[in-house]
């Protein structure tokens, strides 16, 4: 069992949380009740991760990230190292790709509340800020929830993307889904039904978790 | 005294133009068919929509004002608006809902009290603890007069507070905003179809049709002469 990596994978889905809650929340909120032009070019956009092979979101990762790029010339200058095949190139690559997992469920949580809640707020004396953190952000949670353990559970098994952008450097980019695949290559099927298995086990309670408090929260809600 | 003088312009989405003035104490009511400007007047004056001019001026100054440039948001306007829907707050209960008007100014159990005594005005005390979902819709009604008291208001709307209730309810309902009428001074609008609702709970009627007021008095007055065809039929629809 290759503790570093089920370390680092859980590592790597909690930033990956940290970074994309707030974002799943201002762009599903801004998503749910602003309308524009390019609205429907967005929504495709965040959705594409989903439908991409990992290994072409990967490459175009390594194109605009890379050694190469701007982006990546920064990097080396101010931090010494690349920032493809590191842990925060890693992290960057993950948030992106699991932007739908968190922003589709917070966007259909904000659509669900009623524009009469919101404005009865206000009629309240809340302020818009007020407003958000009593009434919209408890009625949406259940959906922000989902989208959050969707992404944590999604960032423990991501495969390809890692692969593409971090590589498989150990306690860096090697996560346990690598760590899996690995111990498959050399024929060492016990450690990879060990890792699996504990892989198998994290998801299924985070899920199941998720779902019963998300059930917890919106049992009072239409 | 004026408790609420109102001029509104709109050309869009729905054309609007009504002046109307509602005393301290007094009840108005705003009958007009589906699509005569009802309800985006009473949302004008809370400020939940922007019209293109006008002014709305309450007892302790202006809330909106174009040639001023004045524009205060619903927040900060001292309104108890009570929605068709109820909108009242799924997630809180009874008490939660009424409590989430009492602002932050106060101490957590005197707003409870506060909440309580409310509650106590539309009979409904001993179901603080019940959520939304657990109450009939004559019951989330009175909740939302309630929680619009809560405010304080200076101005009490009411949006076809009826539409959605039993004929018990609503019968509840109305004697309950009647008693309510005896306890407050602050100038109530009430927006209904219904000529019954209208006689029963305002001292004046004004008949609104496309995005105008077309007449407005006593019901007996405008019963007796109508200004037109189409205010006789808005008044016999309910004979």
């Amino acid at each position: 069992m290759d503790w570093t990596a089920l370390w680092l994978s859980l590592h790597l889905a909690v930033w990956t949380l940290v970074l994309l809650l707030p974002v799943s929340i201002l762009a599903g909120r801004y998503l749910a009740y602003n309308t524009f032009r390019a609205k429907v070019l967005l929504e495709a956009l965040v959705m594409l991760p989903l439908v991409l092979p990992p290994t072409v979101f990967g490459f175009y990762l390594l194109v605009a990230f890379g050694g190469n790029s701007p982006v990546g010339q920064f990097w080396r200058a101010t931090f010494g190292h690349q920032f493809v095949f590191s842990f925060e190139g890693l992290v960057v690559a993950s948030v992106i790709f699991n932007l739908p997992f968190a922003i589709q469920p917070a966007q259909r949580a904000f659509e669900a509340i009623s524009p009469a809640l919101r404005e009865a707020a206000r009629c309240c004396g809340m302020s818009p800020l007020q407003s958000i953190l009593r009434v919209e952000l408890p009625l949406a949670w259940p959906g922000i929830l989902t989208g959050m353990a969707l992404t944590f559970a999604h960032t423990l098994g991501e495969f390809g993307i890692v692969l593409m952008v971090g590589g498989s450097i150990p306690g860096e980019t090697k996560t346990i889904a690598i760590a899996i695949y690995d111990r498959v290559q050399a024929f060492d099927f016990e450690a990879a039904n060990t890792m699996s298995l504990v892989l198998f086990g994290v998801s299924l309670a985070t899920i199941t978790t998720t779902f019963w408090l998300s059930g917890r929260a919106g049992r009072r809600l239409p | 005294m004026t408790g609420l003088d109102v001029v509104i312009k709109a050309r869009a989405p729905i054309f609007l133009d009504v002046a109307l003035s509602v005393g301290q104490g007094e009840s108005l009511a705003l009958i007009g068919r589906s699509g005569s400007g009802k309800s985006t007047l009473l949302r004008a004056i809370a400020g939940l929509y922007a019209p293109q001019g006008g002014r709305v001026r309450v007892a302790s100054g202006e809330w909106y004002n174009s040639e001023a440039n004045v524009s205060l948001p619903t927040h900060r306007r001292r309104v108890g608006l009570v929605f068709q829907s109820y909108a009242l707050f799924p997630h809180l209960d009874t008490l939660g809902n009424v409590m989430a008007a009492l602002g932050d100014g106060l101490p957590r159990h005197e707003k409870s009290e506060k909440a309580t005594a409310l509650l106590e005005i539309v009979e409904l005390h001993r179901l603080e603890h019940r959520y939304p979902s657990e109450l009939s819709g004559g019951q989330q009604q009175r909740v939302a007069i309630a929680r619009a008291l809560a405010r304080e208001p200076e101005v009490l709307l009411l949006d076809e507070p009826f539409s959605a209730v039993d004929r018990i309810a609503r019968r509840r309902l109305q004697a309950q905003i009647a008693s309510l009428r005896q306890r407050t001074d602050v100038p109530i609008i009430l927006v209904s179809h219904d000529i019954d609702d209208a006689r029963r709970l305002s001292d004046r009627i004004a008949i609104m049709e496309g995005g105008r007021i077309i007449q407005s008095g006593a019901f007996e007055d405008i019963a007796n002469h109508p200004a037109n065809a189409a205010v006789g039929e808005l008044i016999a629809l309910d004979d």
